[in-house]
């Protein structure tokens, strides 16, 4: 999820401001704020845009006339994940924005001018010249965004804390289970070595994916 | 040359984080694994509270700002930081579910407080095993004229007393009696039948009869171990939670699934399932359900409520099965406790300490309506409220009880148990799978 949805919403966010369009810096300033508010803060704000009586997204919906929409969204096992996706995706593709940001704004301008004289589109552009320049923090983007959700956890905590019925149970919650509410140190010492290793492994396949393709 | 250098920089930089990761235990925080006087055999000698010497003493508690004992802690701690000026107190409250891991991390990592809340019966047990936990015999035998023994009895470990009770609380159909003069009743219904009548009218009305917060799976239990309490009898179900009995039991199935049929009836707010317990007690206060089932601390929130107060009866769970159960079978017991890590450098002086504040809390709490009283109650308690004083009255006529399950049984097999009873709740197995899921996991 992290990887098809969070990642290309950033490269896309991060080409459109590189591009230097009007606001640049407001909308820079803007995409990444979700980044340097607490994740705690984050999961209440939800809590309460969830909330089956009186949440923003029900009202919403129940305003616009789309009541068969309304949902308990974090006590359906049907949508509790997906409505877990969200904020997790919106709280990091600022984050991600700013590396690729960054990486665009390192591009040389002489070269965007000198494509643009042998006629290429913007889109051309991009996909010529800017994307394979960037690679190497697109690769850490990939990097950060697939460990980052191997070690998921504050958020999901805070939402749903694994339920409904372990529909949101990820390695971390399941570890913080087995550690410290069945007593079961072994098996949760296990599940954090195995992350570990999860983690390192991915970092290095990611790496070598990125390496054949140069 | 230079890359050497850089090498050896990293390379010092790795060992100091790692060493960041290390213990940091000082003194007497260190090894006290086997410090705990239970495990060691030696007594503890008790010891006076020192007036002349400055002694600090670390607390942590589940006594948060929303919390209906938050009052009473407040009330004792200020007495005692009167009559022991030289002692300070630096207390911490957490939320109910958090502290739980907090808790049982600090055991782990031997960092505990002097002072501990805890729940008695097995979730101490755990730490008592471990000898983490300072013994309290010597400190009581300068209370027991206060403190009966019977109210030690969940804390009392291969004879030796662990925990200092504090209130006393069983589970209570609390009911919005406006609601319920709206669809034609004056009083709780006392049969179940009539309960179920009494439902039906409500959800014909509009009126949602119950809520439950399905978020913190705690608060499912409060009906569900009603429910099969009262159609299997306390000492059957006292056996399966203390494991002198197994889970595999037709009547406990059919009472599940008794429990599921009030569900799939549609009797409880489905939205309930995606809150908490505040969310769910605020719901109810604003009239929005019914009834509520949940522990008697509640009575001091309610009665906190001018407005709310007027409206709020408690009764018991109406009995399902009269062949197995009776009236005054309840749900409950001294659980709420205070606890002395072995490991405070101060131990002696914090076990007194901790019974003359746990007295005082008691106290407070029983005046404030936070449950009943553990200690000998003293003073004036005619301001008590009318609440807690019906309470008491279910609890004169009571003929047994049974602690709250997750409290009774050992961590593993405590989450083992609220993980079925979330799948029960959630409809996803029925009284048959669950009995049999849990006396397959459950050994």
């Amino acid at each position: 999820m992290s990887v098809f949805i969070q990642l290309p919403v950033s490269l896309g966010l991060a080409l459109a401001l590189g591009r230097g369009i009007k606001g640049e810096k407001p909308f820079l300033s803007i995409y990444f704020m979700p980044v340097l508010i607490s994740t705690v803060v984050i999961g209440q704000l939800w809590l309460k845009i969830y909330n089956p009586d009186y949440g923003l997204l029900n009202s919403g919906l129940t305003k616009l006339g789309l009541e068969n929409l309304c949902h308990i969204w974090l006590g359906d096992k049907k949508t509790a994940l997906l409505s877990v996706f969200v904020p997790t995706l919106w709280q990091y593709v600022g984050y991600h924005m700013l590396l690729m940001y960054a990486g665009v704004k390192g591009v040389s301008p002489d070269i965007r001018e000198a494509a643009r004289i042998d006629g290429a589109t913007e889109g051309q552009v991009n996909r010529y010249i800017v994307i394979p320049v960037i690679k190497p923090i697109i690769k850490v983007s990939v990097i950060f965004a697939v460990t980052g959700s191997l070690k998921s956890f504050d958020l999901i905590y805070v939402l749903t804390n694994g339920g409904p019925l372990h529909a949101t149970e990820v390695p971390s919650t399941r570890m913080i289970e087995m550690l410290f509410q069945r007593n079961r140190y072994g098996m949760g010492s296990a599940i954090a070595v195995m992350m570990i290793i999860l983690c390192f492994a991915f970092a290095l396949l990611i790496s070598k994916a990125f390496k054949e393709e140069d | 040359m230079k890359r050497k250098l850089l090498s050896l920089v990293m390379a010092g930089a790795m060992v100091l984080s790692l060493a960041a990761c290390g213990n940091t235990t000082t003194g007497n925080t260190g090894d006290t694994g086997n410090t705990g006087a239970g495990n060691t055999g030696v007594e503890p000698t008790a010891t006076e509270i020192p007036t002349d010497e400055e002694i600090t003493l670390n607390m942590w508690c589940i006594a948060t700002e929303s919390d209906s004992n938050r009052h009473s802690y407040e009330a004792a701690i200020a007495d005692m930081a009167e009559k022991y000026p030289n002692i300070t107190l630096n207390w911490e409250a957490f939320e109910n579910e958090s502290y739980k891991t907090k808790i049982k991390a600090a055991v782990s990592a031997n960092e505990m407080p002097d002072i501990f809340f805890t729940w008695s019966c097995a979730f101490l047990q755990d730490f008592v095993d471990a000898g983490k936990v300072y013994c309290l015999d010597a400190a009581y035998e300068e209370f027991k004229d206060e403190l009966p023994e019977s109210m030690l009895g969940n804390s009392t470990y291969d004879g030796k007393h662990y925990g200092v009770p504090l209130t006393m609380n069983i589970v209570g159909l609390f009911a919005n009696m406006d609601l319920l003069k709206s669809v034609g009743y004056d009083e709780i219904p006392g049969t179940y039948e009539e309960f179920i009548e009494c439902c039906d009218a409500l959800k014909a009305a509009g009126i949602i009869p119950f809520g439950c917060a399905g978020k913190e799976t705690w608060c499912v239990t409060e009906y569900l171990e009603s429910v099969i309490e009262k159609s299997v009898g306390y000492e059957t179900l006292n056996d399966i939670f203390l494991g002198r009995a197994t889970w595999d039991n037709a009547d406990v199935a059919a009472a599940v699934d008794t429990f599921q049929s009030l569900v799939n009836n549609g009797y409880f707010d489905p939205n309930g399932i995606a809150l908490g317990n505040d969310e769910v007690k605020a719901n109810f206060m604003d009239g929005k359900y019914a009834f509520y089932m949940n522990g008697t601390w509640n009575c001091a929130d309610f009665a906190n409520n001018a407005e709310f107060f007027p409206k709020v009866k408690v009764a018991e769970f109406p009995v399902i099965n009269a062949d197995k159960a009776t009236l005054g079978q309840l749900i409950g017991g001294p659980s709420d406790t205070l606890a002395v890590a072995a490991s405070s450098a101060n131990a002696d002086i914090a076990a007194k300490y901790c019974f003359e504040l746990g007295k005082l809390i008691c106290h407070y709490g029983y005046l404030d309506g936070c449950g009943l009283p553990a200690w000998t109650p003293y003073g004036d308690t005619s301001a008590v409220n009318a609440l807690t004083q019906d309470v008491a009255v279910i609890c004169g006529n009571a003929t047994g009880y049974v602690l709250f399950g997750d409290t009774a049984m050992n961590a593993d097999d405590a989450n083992t148990y609220l993980s079925y009873v979330d799948l029960v709740y959630g409809c996803e197995v029925d009284g048959q799978g669950f009995i049999e899921g849990l006396s397959t996991d459950i050994r």
